[in-house]
């Protein structure tokens, strides 16, 4: 398969990007989206073009949520249910223009061509991403009864990998899917609703400080989760939000 | 002076907290409007109005009426001012992701609806506090205004475009005050899509109702 790439090169975080295009061709249709990448890498570099792209990657099994390409408009390319390392080509017309940028928010900061610093997901994190007990040994697995659904809930909520795909597609570079998500994982479990209040306060307040947009209800963020994650954790972050406006804090 | 800080949360639920009560005004205006249909020279709707404009109460719940829907618009504008702060540099490409139209549109037919409704002061509120000439008549003053064709296709362009603010609205309200469940969450959409379409007809059937001659 042959293909045009346009893709977003930038220096560094100060310097100014622009959009450069590759012509690549014998791309299998098996080959993902990333091997492509590292193809077309192989050429710039063997033939001193350019210098290779930079894009993140890690696992290349979709589940670390390392890779994060907008791809002709679409977080993670045009598939459903996957991260950009399980995009493949075949997914391509022979002869496509594909538009290559990095994710734009600015609570995410480009590093260079298209990996962006998503650190700001892990200040969230740190913010009261957490349970702060003692956990001392093992307890036995049924020892704290827990329904299936509300198991089933938490588990889909913790599948969340961070990728950051939800703020790349919204059109306000909102992170309410992933935040609630991380929320709502913990919410849902007993040994979670301790600090259930306190948690939904630090986590919101410091994506606000970290200038994340509002939820404006659009669910791009749900259509474009490699993961699947519904609009229901976000409806659940909300409620957890309000009650704990007349909630007990843990610090006070 | 500090000014208290309002989370991006607490913002949206006052929103839609405004929302709610923007949308029970709607139902009981077009309520009301029904009455200008009733063959009995506006009896019915005349004292309605007149209740309307003498009722100290009602004077009171106008300007908690304007205040909220002022509110309702400020908050939406600051939403959508950090919203922008929130994506300095857009995409080249434009968005191909799955979606609500109406989501999108939302903003926009906001905008819309203040300026159609600054309009339909101008025939009646207006009217009413004096700041505008007119009938005070309000049975007579419809019945003028609406058998003319502009004004009536002007009206019934507004209720579509109430129509699309309130489809999305009446679910976004319940997602946003944390009432959108697996359960009940594609009962809720339907309910909206229901409401919003019973006050839009209701409000039609007034304009066409006296366009016609009904």
């Amino acid at each position: 398969m042959r293909f045009t790439l346009h893709i977003w090169r930038q220096e560094n975080a100060r310097a100014k990007g622009h959009f450069e295009t590759y012509e690549i061709d014998n791309i299998s249709p098996d080959c993902s989206f990333l091997e492509m990448l590292d193809i077309l890498n192989e050429r710039l570099i063997n033939d001193r073009i350019a210098h290779p792209v930079c894009f993140d990657n890690d696992c290349r099994e979709g589940i670390c949520g390392m890779c994060g390409l907008y791809i002709n408009g679409r977080p993670h390319g045009n598939d459903d249910g996957i991260t950009t390392c399980q995009l493949h080509m075949r997914k391509f017309h022979d002869g496509d223009d594909i538009w290559i940028e990095p994710w734009r928010a600015k609570a995410f900061p480009i590093i260079r061509d298209l990996v962006v610093d998503r650190s700001a997901f892990d200040k969230i994190i740190q913010a009261g991403g957490y349970i702060s007990t003692t956990t001392g040994g093992v307890p036995d697995a049924n020892s704290i009864p827990i329904p299936k659904h509300k198991a089933d809930m938490a588990m889909d909520a913790a599948s969340c990998i961070g990728c950051g795909a939800c703020v790349a597609a919204c059109k306000n570079a909102s992170a309410m899917l992933f935040v609630g998500a991380k929320v709502s994982h913990l919410a849902l479990l007993p040994q979670g609703k301790i600090e259930a209040a306190d948690r939904v306060k630090r986590m919101v307040a410091k994506m606000d400080e970290l200038g994340f947009g509002n939820c404006t209800n659009t669910y791009a963020c749900e259509a474009e989760c490699p993961k699947l994650i519904k609009r229901q954790n976000i409806s659940r972050l909300n409620r957890q939000w309000i009650a704990s406006l007349f909630g007990r804090d843990r610090n006070s | 002076m500090n000014i208290p800080k309002i989370h991006s949360i607490s913002k949206k639920i006052f929103v839609a907290l405004l929302g709610v009560f923007l949308s029970i005004f709607l139902l009981f205006h077009a309520a009301a409007n029904l009455c200008i249909l009733r063959q009995d020279g506006g009896a019915w709707y005349n004292a309605f109005c007149d209740f309307m404009g003498t009722n100290y109460v009602i004077k009171v719940f106008e300007i908690i009426l304007l205040g909220a829907f002022l509110l309702h618009m400020v908050l939406t504008i600051w939403i959508a001012f950090t919203n922008r702060m929130a994506r300095p540099k857009g995409y080249h490409k434009a968005q191909r992701s799955k979606t609500h139209t109406g989501s999108k549109l939302q903003v926009w037919t906001g905008i819309l609806i203040f300026v159609c409704l600054l309009l339909h002061f101008m025939d009646f509120y207006f009217v009413k506090i004096g700041l505008v000439n007119g009938n005070l008549n309000f049975y007579e003053q419809a019945h003028e205004k609406f058998q003319i064709p502009h004004i009536a296709i002007s009206y019934l362009v507004f209720f579509v475009v109430v129509w699309f603010h309130m489809r999305h609205g009446f679910a976004a309200m319940f997602q946003t005050l944390g009432l959108y469940n697996y359960k009940y969450g594609k009962a809720i959409e339907i309910f909206g899509i229901i409401f919003a379409t019973v006050v839009c007809l209701m409000f039609t059937a007034v304009v066409v109702g006296v366009y016609f001659g009904l």
